[in-house]
This record gives C-alpha cells, sequence and structure tokens, in this order.
C-alpha cells in the first residue's frame, strides 16, 4: 500500500524574517536598518517530488533554506521538516537533510575532495566503513574522480559546486536542499547535474531548490513556487502555472533607445497590457532594451505599440508575439523579468 | 546509545591535516616557546647585572634562586594553558571567515564534540611544545634533574587537571569572539592581562590583594603555582586541599558558564542570520 502519495515533507506556515544591520554612515556612527526578507512565506513539499522557488536576487530563496535546515531562526511561523519542528528539534532536522549552500567557500581548501567529504561524513557520525564506501558511490555518480583526490584549492569554480553538490549527499538523507547548484556551471555540467537532480528523484529523494533560472524549474521541477519580495506569487506544477496565464500571449521586443523608462511607461498604458518589463543586454550592436509585454491580444497591441517606438525615435531589432512561458507566469505575477 | 567519538577524532584530523599544510606554522610553533621562555633570563641577568646576582635577588622573594628553570615552567605551563584556552576561539573565528563554521553547524554535532575536538588537537601541539621548551631550557641551563624527578610528574598532573576548567574557559572566550568579531583586539588585551596576572613570571604574592583575588578565579593562575610548588617545595596558592578543590569547582563552575554563554551567542547569531557574517 502507498500512502506517501501525498504526505508533506517539509511544510512552512506564515515564516517571516526581518534581518537587523547595521548601516555605517559616517566613521564611527551607525545607523540601524531593517531588511525585510520573508513576509509570511507557507507551503508544503510532497515527499519524493522536486520543488522550486523561482525568484529574483534578493527575493528570499537563501534566507528561506537557511531557516528550513536550522541555520536561521525565524521570526515568526513554524516549518516543520521531515516531521520535526525546525526551531524546537533542530538536531532531528539536521539528521534529514542534505544541504549545498551558494558559494565556494563552504570548503576546506587545504584538504582534498575526499578528505572534506570524510570529515563531514564524520560529523553526521556515518560509520568508518560505509562512508568509505559512500564516497566512492557518490564520486562514481557525480563523474568527480578526476579531481577527487586533489587539494581544492586546485579546483576550478565548477568543480567546487561539484564537490558541495556531493556533500550534500553525505549523509544520505531523503530530503535534499540545493541553493543554485548549477550557477557556476557550464551549460554542460549543468545540464548533468540537473539530470543527477533527476535521478535522485528516481530513488525517492525529495528536493528542494532554489533557481532563477526559469527553463530549470520548467524542465525539473513537479512544482514551481515563485517568490518575489519575500512573498510566494503563485504556487504550482510548472503546466499549471502557464494555465494561469492561458489566453494571454506575450510580445518581446528588443530596441535600441535613450530613454527606455519613458517608452516603457507609455505602452503600459495601451489597452490590453497586463505587463511589462525591460532590460538592458549589451551585445555587439551595442546596450539593447528588451521588453517583454503581456497582454490578451497581440493583434490589437502591435499598432499602438509600434507607433510609440517609431514616434520616439527608437530603432526596433526585433519584435515578436510568443506563446508564453514559465518567465511570463513569472512577470505576470510579478511585473519583474527574472536575471 | 553507544557513545560515538568520531566527530571529536574527525575535527582533530582535519585541524591537523590542516596545520600539517603549512609548514611555515610547524617550524614557528617549534621556535616561539623557546624564544618565549629564554628572553626573561636575558632580562633578569641584564637588570641585575649578573646571573649569580639575579638568582639572589630571586631567592629572595620567589623562595628558590632556580629562577631561569622557575620561569621555564611558568612560562610552560603558560603557553599550555593559553594555548588551551584561546584557540578554540580563534579557530571558530577562523571557520567563520572561511565560511565553513555554516558547513559545521548544518550537521548534527554537538558543541562539547566541537570543543573537544579542537582541544584534542591544540593539547596535542601543545604537549610537544610544553615537552620540547622544558626540555631544551632543562639541558640548556642544567635542570634535568627536576624533570626526571618524581615531583615533576605530579606537577604534570594539576596541570592536566587544569584542563577541565580551561575548556570551559574556551568555551566563553568562543562565545565572546563569535559575538565580538574582533578576535585579535580581544586576544592582545587579554593576554597582556594575564600575564600580568596569573604570575607567569613571578609569584602572585607579590601582587596587590584585588588582582590576587581576580588571579586565583583564573585556574592558569593555580596550575602555575602549584606546578612550581611541587616541583620546588614552595608554598601552594592557599594549600594542597584547598587549591585542589578550587580547581575542582572550577572544573564544574567553567564549563558550565562557558556552555550557558555559547548556547546564547549562538542562538544570538542564529537569529541574527550571523554565521556567516564576520
Ligand atoms: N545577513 C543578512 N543581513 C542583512 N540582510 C540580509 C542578510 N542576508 C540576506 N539579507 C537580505 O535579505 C534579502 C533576501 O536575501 P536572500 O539571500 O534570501 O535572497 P535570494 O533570493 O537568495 O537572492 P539571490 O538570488 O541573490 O541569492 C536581501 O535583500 C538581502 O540583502
Ligand atoms: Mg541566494
Amino acid at each position: 500500500m502507498k500512502t506517501t502519495e501525498h504526505h508533506a515533507v517539509i511544510i512552512a506556515e506564515n515564516l517571516k524574517k526581518i534581518y537587523e544591520t547595521k548601516v555605517p554612515i559616517g566613521l564611527f556612527r551607525r545607523k540601524k536598518k531593517r531588511v525585510i526578507a520573508l513576509k509570511g512565506v507557507s507551503f508544503s513539499v510532497n515527499e519524493g517530488e522536486i520543488f522550486g522557488l523561482l525568484g529574483p536576487n534578493g527575493a528570499g530563496k537563501t534566507t528561506l533554506i537557511k531557516i528550513l535546515t536550522t541555520l536561521l531562526l525565524p521570526d515568526a511561523g513554524r516549518a516543520i521538516v521531515n516531521g520535526f519542528d525546525v526551531v524546537k528539534q533542530p538536531e532531528e532536522v539536521r539528521k534529514s537533510v542534505g544541504v549545498m549552500l551558494m558559494g565556494e567557500r563552504a570548503l576546506y581548501w587545504k584538504l582534498t575532495g575526499r578528505e572534506n567529504l570524510e570529515f563531514f561524513g564524520s560529523l553526521y557520525k556515518v560509520p568508518k566503513d560505509i562512508l568509505k564506501k559512500r564516497i566512492n558511490e557518490i564520486v562514481e555518480f557525480l563523474g568527480i574522480q578526476e579531481f577527487i583526490d586533489r587539494l581544492v584549492e586546485t579546483y576550478s569554480s565548477g568543480q567546487k559546486v561539484l564537490l558541495a553538490f556531493a556533500k550534500a549527499l553525505i549523509n544520505d538523507a531523503s530530503i535534499i536542499f540545493l541553493d543554485e547548484p548549477t550557477v557556476a556551471l557550464d551549460p554542460r555540467r549543468a545540464i548533468e547535474v540537473r539530470q543527477k537532480i533527476k535521478k535522485l528523484k528516481e530513488e525517492g529523494k525529495t528536493i528542494f531548490l532554489t533557481t532563477h533560472i526559469m527553463q530549470e524549474a520548467d524542465e525539473l521541477c513537479d512544482r514551481v513556487a515563485i517568490i518575489d519580495e519575500g512573498r510566494i506569487v503563485a504556487i504550482g506544477t510548472p503546466d499549471e502555472l502557464k494555465r494561469t496565464i492561458k489566453g494571454k500571449s506575450a510580445v518581446e521586443v528588443d530596441i535600441v533607445c535613450s530613454n527606455p523608462k519613458t517608452i516603457v511607461e507609455k505602452i503600459q498604458q495601451i489597452d490590453g497590457v497586463h505587463k511589462i518589463a525591460w532590460d538592458v543586454t549589451s551585445s555587439e550592436k551595442g546596450e539593447i532594451v528588451r521588453i517583454r509585454v503581456i497582454c490578451d491580444n497581440p493583434r490589437e497591441i502591435l499598432p499602438p505599440m509600434m507607433e510609440i517606438l517609431l514616434n520616439n525615435g527608437v530603432k526596433i531589432h526585433y519584435i515578436k508575439p510568443e506563446e508564453p512561458t514559465l518567465e511570463d507566469v513569472f512577470l505576470y505575477y510579478t511585473g519583474k523579468l527574472l536575471a | 546509545m553507544k557513545w560515538n567519538p568520531e566527530p571529536i577524532l574527525a575535527i582533530f584530523k582535519m585541524r591537523l591535516k590542516v596545520y600539517s599544510r603549512y609548514p611555515g606554522w610547524i617550524i614557528l610553533d617549534i621556535i616561539a616557546p623557546i624564544i618565549f621562555s629564554v628572553i626573561p633570563f636575558l632580562f633578569a641577568v641584564g637588570i641585575a647585572g649578573s646571573l649569580e646576582r639575579a638568582a639572589e635577588i630571586f631567592g629572595n622573594y620567589a623562595g628558590t634562586r632556580e629562577f631561569l628553570f622557575y620561569i621555564a615552567i611558568g612560562s610552560a605551563v603558560w603557553g599550555f594553558s593559553t594555548g588551551i584556552t584561546w584557540d578554540f576561539g580563534m579557530w571558530l573565528y577562523e571557520e567563520l571567515e572561511t565560511g565553513t563554521l555554516e558547513q559545521i553547524l548544518l550537521t548534527p554535532v554537538k558543541v562539547y564534540e566541537l570543543l573537544l575536538g579542537a582541544i584534542l588537537y591544540t593539547a596535542f601541539i601543545s604537549t610537544i611544545n610544553f615537552f620540547l621548551s622544558i626540555t631544551i631550557i632543562a639541558i640548556l641551563f642544567n635542570c634535568l634533574h627536576y624533570v626526571l624527578s618524581i615531583n615533576f610528574v605530579l606537577a604534570l598532573l594539576v596541570v592536566v587537571l587544569g584542563i577541565i576548567p580551561l575548556m570551559g574557559l574556551a568555551l566563553f572566550f568562543g562565545a565572546l569572539v563569535l559575538k565580538l568579531k574582533e578576535p585579535w583586539a580581544f586576544f592582545n588585551f587579554l593576554t597582556a592581562f594575564m600575564v600580568f596576572i596569573c604570575g607567569v613570571f613571578y609569584p602572585i604574592t607579590i601582587l596587590p590583594p584585588v588582582a590576587r583575588a581576580i588571579a586565583v578565579v583564573i585556574p592558569i593562575t593555580i596550575a602555575i603555582a602549584d606546578a612550581r610548588a611541587i616541583i620546588f617545595h614552595l608554598n601552594f596558592i592557599f594549600n594542597p586541599k584547598i587549591d585542589l578543590i578550587l580547581l575542582i569547582v572550577y572544573a564544574f563552575l567553567w564549563p558550565l558558564l562557558g556552555m550557558h554563554m555559547y548556547k546564547r551567542v549562538e542562538k544570538e547569531l542564529r537569529q541574527r542570520g550571523e554565521i556567516t557574517v564576520f
């Protein structure tokens, strides 16, 4: 009998977090500043699923992972991981989870990769013989034989990320937290890592990952929560999320202009435009402003849009109506483009 | 459940491996204690005019003319004890700076395991330094007979007994370092203060009463004075029995105080999200 179907292994209820920092003003004076990182976040993750937290920089993704893995105490709300309260039973939570945080500083540079894994494995009290075998399995699983016995200080950034990933598997936990696991990897390694994450799911593990890469969330995750400015603005399977903006279309425009802000404001006034966002990228042709618009019907908005662009002396590189993607879901709910 | 010392040993081994990969540190660690114990002799001889004269003056207030070895014992016990007291905090700060503290705190490792693992390493290095400097000084200044006596072994026992309260002090300082995040300023200040007050180079009887009262709260003072008392047949701080009771009381008091302080600071850091901020 399968009772695991909808068994929630991570539950967050109304989590709030405010950081208090001191900002230096002048030489010795400091001013208190409050950063509201989470404004009441609730969701649950079912056993065996890959759950993705999608959001732009500063949205609160890492803050949320740190609370769920006991590194940070919430200011309000409650979180249960593997049946244990993150505030009241931190040790039980730590035993239940494997964690990979962002950044390459998380390893001992003066030890080899293997020595790092042995060290952390021992802190989890993995018995010696099992630990040795497990390290070999993980090394093979991730394909990191080539550098595992070198000092970490000789690793490339991507290799450090892979070792950090290996470290998250060392206690063979059933729940794995990954904070932007593919961010420092080249495209080929990123694809490989995504495949490994899927494999882990096939082994029955629950995976909670953060990302700001749309395709990653779309391809990898069973369910996605979109987080922005400390709030979850939408949650569901990638298809469900796309369906919420069904009937809407996206129009993408690449232009060269000096006053994108005023142009965007004007386009926003057009009837039938739901959301608009823009972003500047530089290419060999110079600074290109990319504008993305969510609308009911591209046929209706294209003529007035062209008029605004032409009247403002804008050089148009590219303009095209497109099928909405998960990226547009994000734009629809937050009014922002992802990085 | 069976006790599993694996995390403690893992921290010990990890620190030893990291240490072994910085050859410069090893050389420094061998040379430093020797220099540290030779300097006061040169100083004393310089002030008194000759070795003979220095010994005479010293004998009048310390009770033994063997001031060379007297100071060697003091600085060796001092080096050993302060190593144990400071090193935990310095290590925690280092881990905070490199970002690995966060990774350690993600595991179910317990505070006492962290402390014992870190201190096992310190004790190992400090013991080597201790015997190295004592032996070299003893050979240089003809005091080897003191080292080979049964009293020397007894004195060592006092020093070892002093380790337990020192571990409490270590936790206490470790917590303060994590909270204040300025380990060096703090370290320099307290080192100077404690060299002055613990009687490293002289008996604490020459200190004013207030300073003496503070001194006996620090277990290092008792370890230094009693190790000397046993080796040179001098006076104990109070008497052997009271000194022993004090050390035993401190062996409970300081660890409790340290644990309380550490837990509080750790919680504060988790609250403020400062486990990676330094
Ligand atoms: N220790 C801290 N002290 C003060 N403010 C902090 C601290 N850590 C994070 N913040 C702030 O809290 C907010 C959320 O940060 P968080 O790291 O959770 O974002 P994120 O979604 O992980 O972003 P990114 O994609 O850049 O990693 C940000 O505004 C950030 O500046
Ligand atoms: Mg982050």
